[in-house]
């Protein structure tokens, strides 16, 4: 009677601890993502994935105005947009990204004297136009002080109706943006994988269906094992001693760039796709290869027809884990594609991922945890959006077989 | 000697050191079912695989003697392994589709040797169904997976997937030990029907089934082949006491 | 050194009924003969009513064989020793039915005959039980050479047959016998010819039951 009821109470214990380990888990790992959806939530926006990262400043001049707007102030603008009727323009106090104060274009009449302004640094550009959106970060006059940003967008409007003329407008594009980031993030997963994929399956079809098993093959297969635990940092050592150096010499790139990045990476993912495809190739029952053998097929047509199609389930998420070593790797990247923020994307050109893109932002001084976490709230949810696709392709695969 | 498709002469079997056949001589004969029995590890399974060079799969199988097929040695170095597997079909003891339709899994055979023409695969296709005694069944469903139908569906399948061949001799390891008695007595139907075109080799725990389809029986124990007969004798009057024993389940 | 106990069992089971059934059918052989010459009809009622249960034994040791087979699903000797068993009780049976043929031969009798050849009717009667018995004995212990012997006993018996034939015709020629008599006299001993026949059936399937095929 004591031994049963002392069994219970270690059963009792045993469960409590499972179920108290789990609850840790749940907890901790929810509460990464409320902090990163706390943090982050609040400047996603489609602009932040379509804007430039860094802002464009422009100088805009204007001389003999003749015609001043007519347009009184709309209805859609608020108590907090200071309107110019004669300039026919809305500014509105807002904050960047850094939490500093700046100035907006919240609006521009059709009729605005300022659609006369020309590009002071480049008189050819035809284009040139301020628009919403935009920073107005001071505006200079001839005969008295310029207004500045820090005074407030008030102070600026009353400045600019006092006046029919002015020597130069400073303003600036909104900038902050992760476009080039994100971009960069899927060449280097498009490039990466096309390296990676077909070598690192056809080296475990290799080492699964053709190689003999004997000590070779053994020891292959351990250091493959043993590179899947190398920390990332040592092959970005390896990216930026060799595919640097390679790129620079065969390519049009002068330093580190998305290909050398991709083809790092693609090194660092050998290894775990090269496992995972072999995991989901010894899977695949042998009874299927016996039974191609059986009909007279030879082992490359048992491998090509019956076991590869078998194992493409697997393969596939070995592909998404890939995927998500790609968006999520910095260590090997900050000396294999660099650190350098971009807006223009090149192949050959330097830029960065979002996880690097992310780095820089915490290294800066002061560290904008804000931007950094609506970052990896973007990675989250592609990483999810890729997760849901996968999942739903290898069940339609099933299906069909 | 014309009606033998096998004659196996003196055949010794390696693993490594351990011998798991031991010097084997037998006749496997034309439009006959030759039933092999005997206690597990026997070696009548791995005796199975040498008619058509399973074994060669298993890195440590060494083979002395001769398995011949029609007077060719099968374990001649020029031998053609490929040819001897279209020529000698297996079904296996678990039913084994592809996992892809069952127009396809019957099409496999014959794509891989290279039979591309859309009409003449429909025609083996559709041949190799009704042979197998499948046809009504999945006549309308051909584009369906194969891992759709039931177990008994399933052998019959690998059974007309292996007739599509047009093999000489069909082996089979044991291939009703995972399906229910209604389906063994689909299977063993079959096999009745088709030995009128092929020599059929199976083993098998059942000695009922022996008994019921087979027209010869060999009795392995411990590698050796104690004793091969008629399968009427073999079941009334056994010469040896091992079979003897054996099959009355006095041992084993 | 067996896994079938149960099986073995059951095969020991049925050879002792079969021994059970030959006891009986001989015991009966025995009196149906001492009702004839002693002329003893209530004996002879007896007798016939006794044959039933050696219909029921024949009954009961057909159903037996058949739930073996259908059970156990009996192959080589266990198959021949079954197989045997149903043809040898068929025999039995026969030989069951010959006493009670002699029984009733003892009521339709008339009750003054003066006894004949007793002696010899006794002994061809003993020889014929002896048959039996050997031939039972043989199946019990799978002993082919005490079959064979069964087999060989059987010129004894046919021996007897034809002396006791000889001496009853001329009998009747010397008119030394009652004709009724005479013919009653004869279907007795053509019973004891016939039931010697059947104990060498049983002899032959024993033998069968042993090396498997019939002796040419």
């Amino acid at each position: 009677m004591s031994m049963s009821s002392k069994r219970k109470r270690i059963d009792n214990l045993l469960q409590i601890i499972t179920y108290g380990a789990a609850s840790v888990a749940v907890i901790i790992l929810s509460l990464i993502v409320v902090f990163v959806f706390k943090n982050g939530s609040g400047l996603i926006n489609l602009d932040l994935i379509t804007n430039d990262y860094h802002a464009q400043y422009y100088n805009g001049g204007i001389e003999n105005v003749t015609s001043f707007s007519n347009t009184p102030k709309p209805n859609i603008l608020t108590e907090e947009d200071y309107y110019s009727l004669k300039w026919g323009i809305a500014l509105t106090d807002d904050i960047d990204r850094e939490g500093k104060p700046i100035i907006i274009v919240s609006y521009i009449a059709e009729d605005s004297p300022l659609y006369q302004m020309y590009d002071k640094n480049n008189l050819d550009n035809d284009s040139f136009a301020i628009e919403v959106e935009n920073i107005v970060q001071s505006i200079k006059f001839y005969d008295k002080d310029s207004t500045l940003s820090i005074y407030g967008a008030q102070h600026m409007i009353n400045e600019l109706d006092a006046e029919s003329e002015f020597r130069e407008m400073v303003f600036t594009s909104l900038g902050g943006g992760i476009r080039g980031s994100l971009i960069t993030t899927l060449y280097t997963i498009g490039l990466t994988l096309l390296f990676a994929l077909p070598v690192g399956i056809f080296t475990a079809i290799y080492l699964n269906e053709f190689a003999k098993k004997n000590r070779l093959t053994n020891i292959i297969r351990s250091m493959i094992e043993m590179l899947t635990g190398v920390p990332s940092i040592i092959f970005g050592l390896m990216g930026l001693a060799v595919f640097v150096p390679l790129t620079v010499r065969y390519t049009p790139a002068d330093s580190a760039n998305i290909l050398s990045g991709s083809l790092t990476l693609a090194v660092i993912l050998l290894p775990v796709i090269i496992r995972s495809t072999e995991e989901s190739l010894k899977v695949v029952p042998d009874d299927f290869r016996f039974a191609s053998l059986a009909l007279g097929a030879n082992s490359t047509q048992t491998t090509f027809k019956v076991v590869l199609p078998s194992a493409l389930p697997g393969i596939m998420t070995a592909t998404l884990l890939a995927i998500g070593r790609i968006i999520g790797e910095s260590a090997a990247l900050i000396f294999a594609i660099g650190t350098a923020i971009k807006d223009d994307i090149s192949i050959f050109g330097k830029s960065t991922t979002l996880a690097v893109h992310i780095w820089s932002l915490l290294t800066d001084e002061p560290a904008n945890i804000e931007l950094a976490s609506t970052i990896s709230l973007i990675i989250l949810m592609i990483v999810l959006i890729l997760n849901i696709s996968v999942k739903l392709l290898s069940r339609s695969y099933l299906k069909r077989v | 000697m014309i009606n033998n498709v096998f004659t196996i002469k003196n055949l010794n079997l390696f693993y490594g050191k351990y011998q798991a056949l031991h010097s084997i001589n037998l006749d496997i004969e034309r439009n006959k079912v030759t039933a092999l029995i005997g206690p597990s590890g026997c070696g009548k399974s791995t005796f199975l695989r040498c008619l058509n060079r399973m074994n060669d799969l298993i890195d440590s199988c060494q083979i002395d003697g001769e398995v011949l097929y029609h007077n060719d040695n099968v374990y001649n170095r020029n031998f053609d392994v490929i040819s001897l597997r279209t020529k000698v079909g297996m079904v296996f003891q678990k039913p084994n589709p592809f996992p892809m339709t069952i127009y396809d899994n019957i099409a496999y055979g014959p794509r891989c040797q290279g039979i591309k023409d859309k009409t003449e695969l429909n025609k083996i296709v559709e041949k190799s169904l009704k042979n197998s005694a499948l046809w009504e069944e999945v006549k309308d469903r051909l584009k369906d997976s194969a891992m759709s139908l039931s177990g008994g569906q399933q052998q019959r399948l690998c059974i007309a997937r292996a007739i599509a061949m047009e093999p000489e001799v069909i082996l089979m390891d044991e291939p009703t030990s995972a399906l229910d008695p209604i389906a063994t007595m689909k299977i063993e139907e079959l096999i009745n029907d088709l030995k009128q075109n092929y020599a059929i080799v199976i083993v098998t725990h059942s000695m009922q089934q022996a008994a019921r389809i087979s027209d010869n029986t060999a009795f392995f124990h411990l590698g050796e082949l104690v004793e091969y007969d008629k399968t009427d004798i073999i079941f009334t009057t056994p010469k040896e006491v091992k079979t003897e024993e054996y099959i009355t389940g006095r041992f084993g | 050194m067996t896994f079938r106990t149960q099986f073995e069992k059951e095969l020991e089971e049925l050879k002792l009924s079969l021994i059970k059934m030959g006891d009986l059918v001989i015991k009966n052989i025995h009196l149906s003969l001492h009702s004839f010459v002693e002329m003893n009809a209530e004996l002879a009622d007896q007798i016939i009513k006794d044959d039933k249960l050696v219909n029921q034994f024949e009954y009961d040791i057909e159903k037996e064989c058949m739930r073996i087979i259908l059970r156990e699903q009996p192959v080589a000797r266990d198959l021949r020793l079954i197989t045997s068993v149903l043809k040898m009780i068929t025999d039995l049976e026969r030989i069951g039915d010959h006493a009670s043929d002699i029984s009733k031969l003892t009521i339709f009798m008339e009750k003054n005959n003066k006894p004949f050849l007793v002696k010899q009717v006794h002994k061809m009667a003993d020889e014929s039980e002896k048959m039996i018995k050997m031939a039972l004995e043989s199946f019990v212990n799978q002993d082919q050479t005490i079959a064979l012997k069964v087999i060989e006993n059987d010129d004894v018996v046919d021996d007897y047959f034809n002396e006791v034939q000889h001496i009853v015709a001329e009998a009747i020629r010397q008119n030394n016998i009652d004709a009724d008599y005479a013919l009653y006299l004869m279907m007795v001993t053509k019973y004891l010819e016939r039931i010697g026949d059947h104990a060498v059936n049983i002899a032959e399937w024993v033998i069968f039951s042993i090396i498997g095929h019939h002796r040419n």
